[in-house]
Order: C-alpha cells, then structure tokens, then sequence
C-alpha cells in the first residue's frame, strides 16, 4: 500500500464570505505517511482539515480520499468517509451533556454491534493509553483544558480510523502527557495509520512527521522531510522558532 | 422603509431556512437508526419540566374564566350553560392556544439556546466528524418529543381546567359536579375535539421547526444565543396567531359549515 496517495488535494482555495483564506494549494499524503503543517496562526490550518472531511466547503478544488472526490460529496457520503478519517478538534468539542465515558462509547455504540462489556473496555483501555483512569463519570465541565484535549483525541481513535487529522494535539498539555501522546501517535504509525498533524510544536514535528510542509499566507512555501526542510530552509524555520511575524515567507524576510 | 424591508428579508430569510429545514428532517426521518431513547428523554425534559406551570396556568384560567362567565350568565337565570361555554372556550382557545404560547417560551426557548450552544462549541461538527448525522440525533428527537408532548400537556391542562371549572361551579354557582361535567362533555362535536388537538399538534410543529432554525443559526457568539432566543420566541407565536387565525377560519367555512353546531 505504501506509495499511494491516500489524501489528494488539488488546486484547492477556500474562502469566508470575501476573505480568500487558502490559495491554490496542492499536495498529497501517502498511505501510512505522517504529514505535518507549520505555519502562523490564522493561515488557514484548521481550515484545511475541515475541509478534508466536508465540514466546510472549498470555493474552488478538489479533495480526493482514497480516490473520492469529498467536495462532489453530499452529506450521507461523507458521514462514510468520516468513519474512515478522524479528525480530533483543536478544542476537543466534546459532548458536554455526556460524561466521557459515553464521550468515548459514542462511537461505538453508533457504528458497531459490540456489546456494553467490550465498549467498556475499549474505553477503559484507551482512557488507560491518555492517562485519564477515573474519569469515565466525569461530564467536560469538570475537566482540565488538557484533560479534555486528550478526550477529543481518545474519542476520534475509538473506531481505530485509517487516517487521523490532529489539530494542535499537544497544545495544554504538559510535558509529560505530550511525551504521552508523542507515543500513541507513533504507536499508531507503525499499525499503519495515516495522519496530518497539524501543530505549533517543532520537537513533536521532527519526531513524527515523514514530510512537513511550511504554510504561510496561504500558500505552501516548502514541503520535504524533515531533514531537507531543516537543512533548505532553516532560514525560515528559525525565525517562525524565533517568533518573527511572516517569518516563513522569504518575501517578508529578504530586508 | 428601509425597516419594513428588512423585516421582509428577515421574513423570507426564515421561511426559506424553515421549508429547508422541514425537508431535511424529512428526508433523514425514515433512515435509520432512530433515537428513541433520545426522543423519551426530550419528552420527559419537555413534558415533566413543563407540569408545573401547566396546572398553575389551567387551574387559574379555570378559576378566572368560569367565576367571569358564570356571575355574569347567572344575572340572566342562564348559568347552567356555563359548562358549554367552558368547554368550548377551552379547546377553542385557551387550551389549545394559550397554553401553546406558554409551552412555547418554556420548551422553545430551551431547544434554540440548547442547540444554539451546541453549534457554538463545534458540538455539531464532532457528530459530523464521528459520522453521525447531528439533524437526527440531536433535532429529529426535539421535534418528535414537541410533537407528542404538547398536545399531551394540552389535554392535561384542558382536563384540569374542566375539574376546577366543575369545583368553582359548585362552590360559586351551586351547581352540581356530575351535571356540570356531563353537560360539558356532552357539548362538542366529535370534530371540534379533533380540530383542537390537531391545531396543537400544528402548533407544536411550528414551535420546534423556529426553535431548531433559530437555534442552528447561531454562529458569531453566545451575545447571539440570548436573540436567537428571543426570536424563536417572538416568531412561534407570530405563527402560532397566524396560524390559529388560519385554521380557524378554515374549519368553520369549509368542515364545520355554520356555526349553528357549536350553538346547541
Ligand atoms: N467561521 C469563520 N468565519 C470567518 N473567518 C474565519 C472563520 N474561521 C476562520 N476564519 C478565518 O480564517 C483564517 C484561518 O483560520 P484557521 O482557524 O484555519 O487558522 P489556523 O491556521 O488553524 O490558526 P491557529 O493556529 O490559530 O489554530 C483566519 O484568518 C480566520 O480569521
Ligand atoms: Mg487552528
């Protein structure tokens, strides 16, 4: 399988109401392949991964999943599409009338036949993976900001998708549960799931990504493996490190 | 003039949003799965919670409308016919209409401020994103719970209001319980019955649907939750005047012919 494109995107611009947010933007993730996207806040990141499940629709483009065109798709396709793509929401969205335990079971009691005892187990397992033991009767409301981002994304690995969408993963999490986490994901990897990540965090990015393109105004500036971007840009990575605004656009920067 | 247009806009905006919407929740009705457990737990939120303020509101009116009709029928030696008329008043009006604007800020207000928080913190999208469609779980059950539990309520609060009209009769009036009531029940049509309960599940469909629109197009920010409240509000019983308004003339000119019938 490896070798093929399993996320397609191509001559892709979204926009909100006038404001052209994504500009012809075209890229492809392989199967079992890890891609990260780095860029400013507020480029358009997780627009573009809204965007991949049909949560929001491009002005122009096209986003093809395992062959499939998600933007020709209507709402009952991409239902099908979403069970094989999870996305995990930068704030978590939890339900907040459940508590997370049916948070977790949602999944599975909605696409599967399992029965409760084995529901409850996963979840018991997968609560185990994010350290989160005792927390099933818990609502969100009584949860820490990091508590609740590791429920969102231990919610989207329920139905064990083939590819995840991670936004901004590790941010409020502290050192060790992104440590955590860094292990899960590549734990992940190596079963063979395919994922984008997108994230702030350029130790996380290195140790997991196969490829990581470098967004900025809407437009992607460089896309490589993390050795080629490091070494070919390091201009433009260590002034986004450093914190300089448009940093990782070389017109900004050239003066 | 250029408020007049807006509110024009404003009103073919939300008739555009509510034929839409009623066609989506009909098109995802009869797939599966269905929530029913979802749907008994809104109609025990909607119902249970509304009890309260449908006796106080059904004991009250039945005091105030009997004790109103009955002394002033009494100066005319007429007061025996004061069960008809509160029969009749009740499933004309005050059951069936009144009661429905109540419900309608008490459950309608909950459903758009329940689910205008929901499209708020995205909780609209996770159902999407597990692949589960949010219109049949979160607002196929809101609008069949309405659908049930309102007329439900209607005749709880009809009924109440006949048994503390038969009370207030008897202890104002001297008349007698049994009689009271038998004459009451014995007064209208078959169809008249059929046409207020008919009328509440109409307007129990118009108070889900604006509630559910209203609700779903929240999107700036929770300083819109309180208007989209208010609006749902205001809307359901602009509908609910125009609609009773409607059927009402509809019922007596085409099923009713007269209105001789209700006379007896
Ligand atoms: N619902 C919306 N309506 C209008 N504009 C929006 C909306 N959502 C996002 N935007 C705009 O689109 C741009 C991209 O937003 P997006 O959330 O995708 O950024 P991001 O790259 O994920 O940023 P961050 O790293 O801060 O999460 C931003 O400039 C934002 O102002
Ligand atoms: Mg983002």
């Amino acid at each position: 399988m490896l070798g093929t494109n399993l996320i397609e995107i191509k001559n892709f611009h979204v926009s909100y109401g006038k404001k052209l947010v994504l500009k012809n933007l075209s890229f492809h993730v392989k199967a079992k392949e890890c891609l990260t996207l780095l860029g400013e806040s507020g480029v358009g990141k997780t627009t573009l991964l809204r965007c991949i499940i049909g949560l929001k629709r491009p002005t122009n483009g096209e986003i093809f999943v395992e062959g499939e065109n998600v933007v020709e798709m209507d709402e009952e396709k991409l239902l099908a599409v979403r069970k094989k793509v999870a996305y995990a929401f930068q704030n978590g969205a939890l339900f907040d009338s459940m508590t997370v335990f049916e948070n977790l079971a949602l999944p599975l009691t909605e696409h599967t036949q399992l029965s409760f005892q084995t529901i409850k187990k996963r979840v018991k397992k997968e609560l185990e993976e994010f350290d989160l033991q005792g927390t099933e009767k818990l609502y969100p409301s009584e949860l820490s900001g990091g508590m609740k981002k590791r429920v969102g994304i231990a919610r989207c690995m329920m139905l064990k998708p083939k590819v995840i969408l991670y936004d901004e993963p590790t941010v409020s999490l502290d050192p060790y549960n992104t440590a955590n986490l860094v292990k899960t994901m590549l734990k992940l990897k190596k079963k063979g799931t395919t994922s984008i990540l997108v994230t702030h965090n350029m130790s996380v990015a290195m140790q997991i990504s196969d490829r990581i393109a470098l967004l900025s105004e809407g437009k992607i500036v460089a896309i490589g493996t993390p050795e080629t971007i490091e070494k070919d840009y390091n201009v433009l990575l260590k002034n986004f490190m450093k914190g300089i605004k448009g940093g990782l656009s070389y017109e900004k920067i050239s003066h | 003039m250029i408020f007049f247009i807006n509110y024009l806009k404003d009103g073919l905006k939300f008739f555009k949003g509510f034929f839409s919407l009623v066609t989506l929740i009909f098109s995802e009705l009869f797939k599966r799965p269905f929530y029913y457990q979802l749907m008994i737990k809104n109609m025990y939120d909607f119902g249970y919670r509304s009890l309260f303020i449908v006796t106080a509101f059904a004991v009250s009116t039945g005091y105030v409308v009997t004790l109103h009709i009955g002394l002033s029928l009494e100066k005319y030696g007429a007061k025996l016919y004061v069960s008809k008329i509160m029969i009749i008043s009740l499933f004309a009006e005050i059951s069936t209409v009144l009661i429905v604007f109540i419900l309608a800020g008490k459950i309608g207000s909950g459903i758009t401020s329940e689910v205008g928080s929901m499209k708020l913190t995205e909780q609209f999208d996770a159902f999407k994103a597990l692949g589960i469609s949010p219109v049949k779980r979160v607002i196929i059950p809101k609008v069949l719970a309405c659908l049930i539990i309102i007329p439900i309520l209607c005749i709880i609060s009809s009924m109440i209001s006949l048994l503390v009209s038969a009370y207030i009769g008897k202890l104002y009036l001297q008349l007698d319980y049994i009689d009271f009531l038998a004459r009451a029940l014995r007064t209208p049509k078959l169809g008249f019955v059929i046409f207020g309960f008919f009328k509440t599940m109409v307007f129990a469909f118009f108070i889900a649907i604006t509630s559910c629109y209203y609700g779903l197009n929240v999107e700036k920010g929770s300083y819109e939750i309180g208007r989209a409240t208010m609006r749902a509000i205001v809307v359901s019983f602009m509908l609910i005047i125009c609609g009773d308004f409607v059927l009402t003339g509809f019922y007596y000119s085409f099923i009713h012919f007269g209105v001789e019938n209700v006379r007896n």
